[in-house]
C-alpha cells in the first residue's frame, strides 16, 4: 500500500495548494470581472450616491435570515440555511483540515469539538439530499432546474459523505482510498467554485450593489433625451 | 389557450414571427446607451435557481403557470444576453446554457412578451431574493427593449404621446378645464369642509410646487382638496400649475427616454415658476419616478423633490397642522403601495399621518416591505385588455387581505392603486370604501360636521 499513501500525500500536498491557487486565481479573475464594469458604470452615471445604509442591512439580513425563514415557514429556506452552516464550517474548522490549512496558507484556525462536527456533517448530507430531493419531485422546480444545480449538489455531497465514510465503521473500502476520494472530490469542489454558481458564497453582495447601479441613467446620454416616442405620435 | 387571448395586452405594433432577430438588436442598442449589462451579468452568475421570487409572485400564487415567474423573466432574458452580448469566457456557469425540460425548449420570444406585460414590477421578489437579484429590473429592462422596438402598450403608449406631444396630460385634459376644476374645488372644499381655502396658481418664487396626478383633478377631487387644506393650514408658499400639472410619469413602466423627457417637462415647469421644491401628490410611480430618477437628469440641480406624505406627516410633528381625530371614527385599512413603501422607502409618514387623522387604523398582512400589490402596478390598471386578468388574478390576494381586516375603508396613498382597488371592491363585492390619504386629513381638517362627504363609492 506504499503507492497509495504517496498518491495520497501528493493529493493533499501539491494538488491541494494547486487547486486552493486555482480557486483564488479564478475567485480574482471574476472580481476584476465585476469590479471593474461596476466602476465604470459608475462613472458613467450622473446620480452617483448609492444607498449604502439599505444595502448593507439587506445583505446583514440574509447572512442571518432567521426573519426571513421565519415569515414564510417555508421548509426550503430552514433546510437550506441548515445546509449551509455545516457547509461552511466543517471545511474550515474541522480538526482533522487545520494542518491543510497551516501548510496551505499559513493560518491556524480554532477546530470545531469532534462531536460537533460529525452532527454538522450529517446535517449537511441530510440538507443536500432533501434539497435534491424537492428539486426533482417539485413541479416547478424541476422546470427550472438546470444540469449544474444538480450536479453541483452531487459534487457538495461527494466530499462530505466520502470524509464521513472514511473514519466510519461501515466504510467499504480502506481508510486511505476512501479518504484519497475524499480529497480528490474536495479539490474538484475547490476548482468548481469560480466557474459555476457556487461562486455565489463570495458575490451575492454584489448583486444587491449592482442591481443599484444598474439603474442609475448614463449622464449626459443623448438617447435619453431624444424625443421618444416621435415616431409613433405622427402617425 | 383560451386565457391566452384574454391576457394579452393589445400593443401598438403587431409581433411578427422574426421578431426575436429585432429584440436581439434593440437590447444591444440598449444595452449601450444604459448600466442595465452590469446587473445581467452578475445574475449569470449568483442566480441559485432557489425559486424563492416564485413562490412570492402573487400573479404566479394564482395562475400556477411557469411563464408568469419571476425567475422565467430574469432566467430567459440574461440567457439572451449571455448568449450574444457576453464574450465566451465571461460566460460562467459552463453548464448554464443548459436547459433540462421540454417545456423550457419550446419558449419563444411572444411567451415573454406576455410575461413582461402581465408583471406589475412590485418588487415582492426581490424582497424575498436571498442573492438580492432585482427582477423588478430586469423585466423593466425587457420592457425598455420592447419598447425600443415599438411593442409598447397601446394605453400607456398613447398616454405618454399625449402628455409628450399632445396637450401635456396623460388624460388629455385641457388647460381650461384645469382651471375650471381649481375654481370649483376651492367652492367645493367651502360647501364640504367649511373652510375657506385659495388653491394659488401659477405663482412664481414659491416653495412648494405641488404637482398631482391628473387623475385627482378628475375622479379623485377629495384628495387634491385635501392636499390643498393641509397646505393652506401649514401657511406655506405654495403653488400648482396650470401650464403643465401631471405628475403621472408611465416612462416608469417602460422606458428611460419617455421617463426623462416627462421628468424633465416636470423640472421645466419648476424652473419657470422658480420654486425651490417640487412636491408630487399621492401617487406610487410619480413618485418613485421623481424621487429615484431626479437626481438623473441635467436640469434638475437647484430644486428639490419630496413627496406629499412626507411633507404632510412633517407638519403635523411639527403642529402646524392639527387634524381632529375624531372626524374620522372608521376602521381604516392602511394599503402599502409599492412604488411609495418599496420602490422609494416611504413606510412611516403614512403612519404617522393616519395615527394623527383618525381613530382607529390597521395594518395589511402582510405589510410595508413585504406587503402585496394592488394588481395593478407597472400600467396593468391602465391596460383594458387586462381588465379580467387583473382582477380575476393579480388582485384576488389583496381581496383576501381586505377582507381579513374587517376595515370600513381602505386607504391608499396612490392614484393607481386608488384606481385599482375600486375595481376590486367593486368586482369582489366588498363592503369597503375606497380613500386617498389626504380625503381623511380633508375630513379631520374641517371645521363644521361634514354633512356632505360623499365617501362610500362601492
Amino acid at each position: 500500500m506504499r503507492v497509495m499513501e504517496k498518491i495520497l500525500l501528493f493529493a493533499q500536498g501539491p494538488l491541494f495548494r494547486l487547486a486552493f491557487a486555482l480557486l483564488l486565481a479564478g475567485l480574482f479573475r471574476r472580481f476584476v470581472l465585476i469590479l471593474w464594469p461596476a466602476y465604470s458604470a459608475w462613472r458613467r452615471s450622473r446620480d452617483r450616491s448609492l444607498n449604502w445604509s439599505g444595502i448593507l442591512r439587506d445583505i446583514a439580513s440574509w447572512l442571518v435570515p432567521i426573519s426571513h425563514a421565519w415569515r414564510n415557514r417555508d421548509l426550503f429556506t430552514v433546510v437550506s440555511y441548515i445546509f449551509h452552516i455545516g457547509l461552511i464550517l466543517v471545511p474550515l474548522f474541522l480538526a482533522e483540515h487545520l494542518s491543510l490549512w497551516r501548510t496551505a496558507t499559513g493560518l491556524s484556525l480554532p477546530a470545531l469539538p469532534n462531536r460537533l462536527a460529525d452532527a454538522l456533517t450529517i446535517l449537511t448530507i441530510a440538507g443536500a439530499s432533501v434539497l435534491l430531493i424537492v428539486r426533482l419531485t417539485s413541479r416547478l422546480m424541476r422546470t427550472f432546474t438546470r444540469k449544474e444545480d444538480l450536479l453541483v449538489l452531487a459534487m457538495i455531497l461527494l466530499p462530505f459523505l466520502t470524509g464521513y465514510a472514511a473514519g466510519a465503521s461501515w466504510n467499504p473500502f480502506s481508510y486511505n482510498f476512501m479518504l484519497l476520494l475524499h480529497v480528490l472530490s474536495a479539490e474538484a469542489l475547490m476548482i468548481a467554485i469560480p466557474f459555476t454558481k457556487l461562486s455565489h458564497c463570495i458575490f451575492f453582495p454584489f448583486s444587491r450593489f449592482c442591481a443599484e447601479l444598474g439603474s442609475k441613467l448614463v449622464n449626459d446620454n443623448e438617447y435619453l433625451y431624444k424625443s421618444p416616442l416621435a415616431k409613433e405620435s405622427k402617425s | 389557450m383560451n386565457a391566452k387571448a384574454e391576457y394579452w395586452p393589445r400593443l401598438m405594433k403587431p409581433v411578427e414571427d422574426d421578431t426575436l432577430d429585432e429584440f436581439i438588436r434593440a437590447m444591444g442598442s440598449v444595452l449601450r446607451e444604459s448600466n442595465y449589462g452590469l446587473p445581467l451579468s452578475i445574475y449569470a452568475q449568483t442566480c441559485t435557481g432557489c425559486l424563492r421570487c416564485s413562490q412570492e409572485c402573487q400573479v404566479f400564487q394564482e395562475t400556477g403557470d411557469f411563464k408568469d415567474t419571476p425567475h422565467f423573466r430574469t432566467e430567459e432574458i440574461i440567457r439572451l444576453h449571455r448568449e450574444f452580448f457576453l464574450p465566451e469566457s465571461q460566460g460562467n456557469s459552463i453548464l448554464n446554457r443548459s436547459t433540462t425540460t421540454e417545456e423550457r425548449e419550446r419558449f419563444n420570444l411572444k411567451d415573454l412578451i406576455e410575461s413582461l406585460y402581465r408583471c406589475t414590477l412590485c418588487r415582492r421578489c426581490t424582497e424575498s431574493c436571498p442573492m438580492g437579484i432585482d427582477h423588478r429590473l430586469v423585466a423593466r429592462f425587457g420592457r425598455q427593449v420592447l419598447s425600443e422596438m415599438g411593442l409598447v402598450p397601446q394605453n400607456m403608449g398613447k398616454s405618454a404621446i399625449e402628455q409628450i406631444y399632445g396637450i401635456g396630460n396623460t388624460s388629455a385634459f385641457p388647460k381650461a378645464a384645469i382651471v375650471d376644476t381649481l375654481d370649483f374645488l376651492e367652492e367645493d372644499i367651502y360647501d364640504t369642509y367649511g373652510v375657506k381655502c385659495e388653491i394659488p396658481r401659477d405663482k412664481k418664487n414659491a416653495d412648494f410646487l405641488m404637482l398631482a396626478p391628473i387623475s385627482d383633478y378628475m375622479m379623485e377631487a377629495e384628495t387634491l382638496m385635501g392636499i390643498s387644506m393641509t397646505l393652506d393650514r401649514m401657511g406655506v408658499n405654495w403653488t400648482v400649475s396650470t401650464e403643465y400639472c401631471d405628475a403621472i410619469n408611465y416612462g416608469l413602466f417602460y422606458d428611460d427616454r419617455v421617463l426623462m423627457t416627462v421628468l424633465g417637462k416636470i423640472i421645466q415647469e419648476a424652473h419657470r415658476l422658480r420654486v425651490k421644491t417640487v412636491v408630487i401628490g399621492e401617487c406610487g410611480h410619480a413618485t418613485r419616478a421623481a424621487m429615484g430618477y431626479w437626481k438623473s437628469h441635467l436640469d434638475a440641480e437647484g430644486i428639490e423633490v419630496k413627496s406629499i406624505l412626507q411633507v404632510t406627516s412633517e407638519a403635523i410633528r411639527q403642529g402646524s397642522v392639527q387634524p381632529q381625530r375624531e372626524k374620522n371614527p372608521e376602521r381604516i385599512v392602511l394599503h402599502d403601495p409599492c412604488n411609495i413603501v418599496r420602490g422609494c422607502g416611504i413606510f412611516k409618514p403614512q403612519r404617522e399621518i393616519l395615527e394623527a387623522c383618525c381613530m382607529e387604523y390597521v395594518e395589511m398582512q402582510p405589510n410595508g416591505r413585504y406587503n402585496y400589490c394592488c394588481g395593478g402596478g407597472g400600467g396593468v390598471v391602465i391596460a383594458e385588455d387586462l381588465e379580467k386578468f387583473r382582477l380575476e388574478v393579480a388582485a384576488k390576494v389583496k381581496a383576501e387581505q381586505i377582507k381579513k381586516s374587517n376595515a370600513e375603508i381602505v386607504c391608499a396613498p396612490c392614484a393607481n392603486c386608488k384606481k385599482m382597488l375600486r375595481e376590486v371592491v367593486d368586482f369582489y363585492k366588498l363592503p369597503v370604501s375606497v380613500v386617498g390619504i389626504h380625503d381623511l386629513m380633508a375630513k379631520a381638517l374641517s371645521v363644521e360636521a361634514p354633512s356632505r362627504i360623499e365617501t362610500a363609492v362601492a
